[in-house]
């Protein structure tokens, strides 16, 4: 289950997606994003998903991994299209008992389905193709400018990609521990809410240790490889705007242009 | 009493192409009161075997039975098994969480649904087998005593639940020269004094020699050598064709016997091999 | 390369200092290993070569520069190297060639000089092949490996590997000894801390601690021949030293030069 969601996974390649800058791809998110929610009929959403299809095909990350992570919110988008669905006022097109279908809810059910659907095949899109490590530097050096008014956007940026660096390894050491306490008789599956909280804390307890011990022996590895915040630190890869992603964003100029279009006509 | 394994397999991602083989086809016999070394390489399954015996993994095929419960792929309640067979986790003094030592030892035997009088006989006699000075030590916390102290203080948290088969997953592993030979010398007592079945996870073959007389060698999940420590030691050859190395005094015989000298054993212990090669230079 | 006088330290809420009155110089290209029961003092020792501690009295000079002072510590750290004994524990990275980077970023170095040197180092530690690989998926070995090869690419004179072997299997401890005695060909200063006996005959130099304070120093035959104070100390032999004392203490003629396993099977088909 956990290792269908693919939103927030990384799909290692060399397409021309992958090699757009990071803040070109988290921009590019956001403005289509917002794009999203300006759309109304369906030759917008159409177009949209032709988009979202180009890009596919682009990252060369095949369709079937993207629908995989798709179907890990199977249940949140039917229950956006029931609720849609069943209660959205208006002329009614079909009626059972005390069920009631009108032309509008079911409007709006497809149009959230397809908005969510949309969304979540976007933002996959941008992780899928950028390693944490390119997400956080783009988004320090977006950040950055924020720094003048004491944001730590260094600071923030390496905070996640520790984080991100360290939850395989967590999630390792709560498997050990939990099988090493189930061994010593520990119930961690049954009882009431209070008993199961209780049952925790030989969990937790074990696991705050170790994370400390962890966060200890790093920051020591990091002061010992001259680790001392973002001044004067230079990069391995350097973020560079390149003509690819000039690209990207007429691209997408063009894309909001045929959107606010298709909205007139 | 004993374990029986019978073809088990354990598939990690069945179905997936993920799909590994921890375990395959093992099948397996160790009788009551056995002192058992398990060996072999990184990944060849030998987590996932001493995981199986305690039931925390379920074979994906075959089947085991472990003093007289039967364990299969279907669920079942397996609290009595785990009163029977104690497993220590590799560096167990990570699963200590309790504010003082007793209590965390108590944890087991509690869980066991035991009465408090016997809970705390039970604590008091296990810290004795670990030789852990109860007056001094079971008011103090399990942070802030020594690391070998750690260790042995998670070890008496399974002993309390008094199992007849103690399974231990590298238990030297990080410990000083002096630590490692006490704990060492602590389980061989509890093997041979106590007649508890030992079943030890070790990538030291001088700690094998000493605490085991059998030895499994895994592989990629297959049981490749099934002898007696003194017989597997004495294929070198062998041991090194699998990744695995001997003893290194055994070795020290083994070469003097391909050198043509009179030796009729691999001899582990410094002692023995002394005593042989004293003999042989017509010292004894 | 390093040189402590009378160097001692305590930790905050501690009574008793856990490096005592320590005097002692490190030479330039030498290969020390030291050893001593856990609390003995060897981490804390270690810390204090690279400024990650400074000093409660006394003073640490690498290279003619003192921990103590601020202005100091970047470039002691550069040249005092460091790597720990959880593999885990100090990898900050989720590509191999990024972690190796790490070091180099943080003095500035320019990116195209980063690569060669990643480059480089990858090579020294034989992982090159795993350059884009995360390193979270490696063996605890290689792991350790991509450790050294973060500290060597920020071209120390010196890497003080704190029990970096403790938590490997064999074939993990011997990839990373093989590459420890690559680097000593290559001239790096090194200092190993290890509760392996069998790593101690490697060294030049032999270091004893127990609370606190260095009290053995001499090559590896000499310490190995002083059998009574290296027990009283809670040190064990390795197995092949042992056995040569056990013969020659009942009598055989065996040379005190015995460290290794073939040097005892010569002398003894020599003698058998």
């Amino acid at each position: 289950m956990l290792r269908d969601i693919t939103v927030g996974q990384y799909y290692p390649g060399n397409s021309i997606l992958h090699r757009l800058d990071p803040r070109t791809k988290l921009i590019g998110t956001f403005l289509f994003i917002i794009v999203i929610f300006m759309v109304k009929t369906s030759p917008q959403y159409l177009l949209l998903g032709l988009f979202v299809l180009l890009n596919v095909f682009l990252s060369k990350v095949p369709l079937r991994f993207i629908i995989r992570g798709l179907r890990s919110i199977v249940f949140i988008l039917m229950f956006a299209f029931a609720i849609n669905l069943f209660f959205t006022p208006g002329t009614p097109i079909f009626r059972l008992w005390r069920i009631r279908i009108t032309h509008e809810g079911l409007r709006l059910a497809f149009t959230m389905m397809m908005r969510l659907v949309l969304l979540i095949m976007g933002t996959s899109l941008m992780t899928l193709t950028s390693s944490p490590i390119q997400l956080t530097d783009g988004i320090e050096r977006l950040f950055s400018p924020l720094k003048r008014v004491g944001f730590p956007a260094h600071e923030v940026a390496m905070m996640m990609s520790i984080a991100l660096r360290f939850i395989p390894t967590l999630l390792e050491e709560t498997d050990k521990i939990m099988k090493a306490q189930m061994a010593r008789g520990a119930d961690f599956e049954s009882g009431r809410l209070l008993q199961r909280a209780r049952a925790l804390v030989p969990l937790l307890v074990p696991l705050f240790i170790a994370s400390f011990k962890r966060a200890d022996d790093l920051a020591n590895a990091m002061e010992a490889r001259c680790y001392r915040g973002g001044r004067g630190r230079t990069r391995l890869h350097e973020l560079r705007y390149s003509s690819r992603d000039f690209l990207a964003f007429l691209t997408l100029a063009f894309l909001t242009a045929g959107v606010y279009v298709l909205g007139i006509i | 009493m004993s374990i029986t394994l019978k073809k088990v397999s354990h598939e990690y991602n069945p179905g997936t192409t993920f799909a590994t083989f921890a375990l395959k086809n093992l099948s397996l016999h160790i009788e009551d009161g056995e002192a058992v070394g398990i060996i072999g390489p990184t990944g060849s399954g030998k987590s996932t075997l001493l995981q199986h015996i305690n039931g925390l993994l379920r074979p994906t095929e075959g089947e085991l039975e472990v003093e007289g419960i039967h364990i299969s792929r279907e669920k079942q309640n397996l609290s009595e098994l785990r009163k029977r067979v104690g497993l220590v986790f590799q560096y167990p003094e990570y699963q200590l969480f309790e504010e003082t030592v007793e209590k965390d030892i108590a944890f087991g035997p509690t869980n066991l649904g035991l009465p408090p009088e016997e809970v705390d006989k039970r604590v008091q006699n296990a810290m004795e087998r670990m030789g852990l000075d109860y007056a001094s030590l079971h008011d103090r916390s399990p942070f802030e005593i020594s690391g070998g102290q750690k260790r042995r203080v998670a070890i008496a948290g399974v002993l309390a639940m008094d199992p007849k088969v103690l399974m231990l997953d590298e238990p030297t592993a990080g410990l000083d020269p002096l630590g490692r030979r006490q704990l060492m010398e602590t389980l061989r007592s509890l093997h041979r004094e106590q007649k508890i079945t030992l079943i030890v996870i070790s990538h030291s073959m001088e700690e094998i020699a000493f605490l085991c007389e059998r030895v499994l060698l895994l592989k990629d999940g297959e049981l490749q050598l099934d002898k007696r420590v003194e017989e597997a030691f004495e294929d070198v050859a062998f041991m090194e064709e699998n990744g695995m190395d001997v003893p290194v005094i055994s070795r020290v015989m083994h070469e003097l016997r391909q050198a043509g000298k009179p030796f009729v054993r691999n001899y582990s212990s410094v002692q023995e091999a002394a005593k042989a090669i004293l003999k042989a230079a017509g010292h004894a | 390369m390093i040189r402590l006088e009378n160097v001692t330290f305590t930790y905050m809420d501690d009574d008793f200092p856990a490096v005592d009155d320590v005097t002692l110089h490190i030479e330039e290209g030498s290969f020390v290993v030291l050893i001593g029961h856990n609390g003995s003092g060897k981490s804390t020792l270690a810390r204090l070569l690279n400024a990650l501690l400074i000093p409660t009295h006394g003073d640490v000079w690498v290279d003619n520069m003192n921990t103590k002072e601020e202005d100091n510590i970047w470039e002691i750290r550069k040249k005092v190297g460091m790597v720990f004994q959880n593999p885990d524990n100090q990898l900050v990275s989720t590509v191999v060639e990024e972690e190796v980077a790490f070091g180099p970023e943080n003095l500035g170095v320019e990116p195209e000089q980063i690569e060669e040197r990643i480059t480089k180092s990858l090579e020294q530690v034989g992982m090159s092949s795993y350059r884009k690989h995360p390193p979270h998926m490696l063996s605890g070995g290689q792991k350790q490996r991509i450790a050294i090869a973060g500290v060597l690419a920020m071209e120390p004179r010196m890497i003080v590997f704190d029990e970096s072997t403790a938590m490997l299997d064999p074939q993990g401890r011997k990839e990373v000894l093989e590459t420890i005695k690559a680097l000593k060909k290559k001239d790096m200063t090194i200092l190993l801390i290890t509760h392996f006996m069998e790593e101690a005959v490697f060294a030049d130099r032999v270091l004893v601690m127990d609370d606190g304070k260095i009290v053995m120093d001499g090559s590896p035959k000499e310490i190995f021949s002083r059998t009574e104070e290296l027990h009283s100390y809670q040190m064990e032999f390795p197995e092949v030293i042992d056995l040569a004392n056990t013969l020659r203490s009942a009598g055989m003629n065996l040379t005190t030069d015995i460290l290794e396993r073939d040097q005892l099977v010569t002398e003894l088909c020599r003698l058998l």
